[in-house]
């Protein structure tokens, strides 16, 4: 007879405890697993491209006398998730060899019915930010089609360009622009990608 | 089957029947857009409204203008501006390595719009100077067969512009869009590409491409 109350109290005890446990966890899992807010923004991916040409130096008249465009690439880290007043991010942070900027793209959203808004900062290197940003807009990207990858061009003076020809570019090709590109498509966001 | 090079680990075969084939990714390259059939420019001055294909940055600057033509051929020119009688009035003239001829198969002006072949509309492709020179048939204006592998899309293009030697994989706007292959929110050319090696691309040199109802012109280097 004892031994049964005492069965039923440490029974009672053990269900108290458990589901204590399964009501902290449903307190706690936003903060630990932002997949579970439906409104949590896609992932996306970040890279840099240096745009270039060449000179065709055997061109002949009427020929014409530079390459089509092209591009290297520099990936910016994967994004991460964060929650915070049922505010649900995805963020990028980091930067790349070729430039002494430090970047950061964030798109946050509050509800599924919202694009949510698209942060691009850039940050040289005493923390103060490049001309031109930061910029804050409604987030423009989706999934697919022409809307997946939306670029910012990053000014570069005259210095770093020669530095970034120097350090990527072949003999009589010469550096044009260089841009940021954000890309939400399965393409961007592949494992071999940027190649 | 014969090697002809290797570019960024890419090789390039010219087949036992003649054709060449490599794999790589995809850059977008908007030269050649005109406006010739509706669509945007690919280069304009702030002065115009309106998209353009692809960001002035990639067409240069006053004494060093490298992606537009010019008055005087050359880079350290004016460039020339489209007039009201052309398609696309205030836009500059932006140009591809395959010339097209007129009506008459005669050559037209380095100035006309039409000489060009239109990125916007036209699925074409870019060699670089390697395939160009190291095959016996021509390259320039021959039949391509585009494949991307990450969505199955296949498309008939045209040869029409040359890239830099140490670079294999670009296509016009119209050709990624034709299988599926991202472009820019902004300037589509410039925001756009695939990565390598998902691009599947089969030359058939000598073989004057037909794009859409249009035979090209075979043009030797």
């Amino acid at each position: 007879m004892r031994n049964s109350r005492v069965l039923r109290e440490s029974l009672a005890v053990f269900s108290l405890a458990l589901c204590c446990g399964v009501f902290v966890e449903l307190l706690t899992l936003p903060a630990f697993g932002a997949d579970a807010l439906s409104y949590t923004p896609p992932p996306f991916a970040c890279e840099v491209r240096y745009h270039f040409r060449e000179q065709f130096n055997n061109a002949k008249p009427g020929q014409k006398r530079f390459s089509a465009p092209s591009y290297d690439r520099e990936p910016l880290p994967m994004s991460r998730m964060a929650v915070s007043d049922s505010l649900a991010s995805r963020i990028v942070e980091g930067s790349v060899a070729q430039l002494p900027y430090q970047f950061s793209v964030n798109i946050s959203r509050s509800s599924d019915s919202k694009a949510g808004t698209l942060e691009v900062n850039v940050l040289d290197s005493s923390g103060k930010s490049l001309a031109g940003f930061p910029q804050v807009m409604t987030n423009p990207l989706t999934k697919a089609g022409d809307t997946s990858r939306k670029e910012f061009e990053i000014p570069i003076d005259q210095t770093l360009k020669k530095k970034i020809e120097k350090a990527l570019l072949a003999k009589d090709q010469f550096l044009t622009h260089v841009d940021l590109i954000i890309g939400m498509d399965d393409d961007f966001l592949s494992a071999d990608f940027p190649k | 089957m014969r090697k002809i090079g290797t570019i960024s680990g890419n090789d390039i075969i010219e087949q036992d029947d003649g054709s060449v084939t490599f794999s790589a990714g995809a850059t977008l390259d908007g030269d050649g857009a005109n406006g010739q059939f509706g669509q945007p420019p690919c280069y304009a001055p702030a002065s115009y409204h309106g998209p353009t294909l692809d960001v002035i940055g990639n067409a240069g600057h006053p004494g060093n203008w490298y992606g537009v033509v010019t008055d005087t051929g050359d880079e350290t020119g004016t460039p020339i501006v489209q007039k009201a009688t052309d398609p696309c009035p205030g836009a500059y003239i932006s140009a591809t390595s395959l010339h097209l001829l007129d009506e008459n198969g005669q050559r037209l002006p380095a100035s006309s719009p039409f000489k060009y072949v239109d990125s916007a509309t036209v699925p074409f492709i870019v060699v670089p100077p390697m395939i160009v020179k190291g095959v016996d048939g021509i390259v320039l204006g021959c039949r391509c067969v585009v494949t991307n592998s990450r969505t199955g899309k296949t498309t008939e293009a045209v040869v029409a512009d040359t890239g830099p030697h140490d670079h294999l994989g670009e296509i016009s706007v119209a050709c990624a869009r034709a299988i599926g292959v991202s472009t820019g929110t902004t300037h589509p050319a410039n925001g756009g590409g695939a990565s390598s090696p998902t691009i599947h691309y089969q030359l058939f040199a000598g073989k004057a491409a037909v794009v859409n109802g249009v035979t090209y012109p075979l043009q030797p280097s």
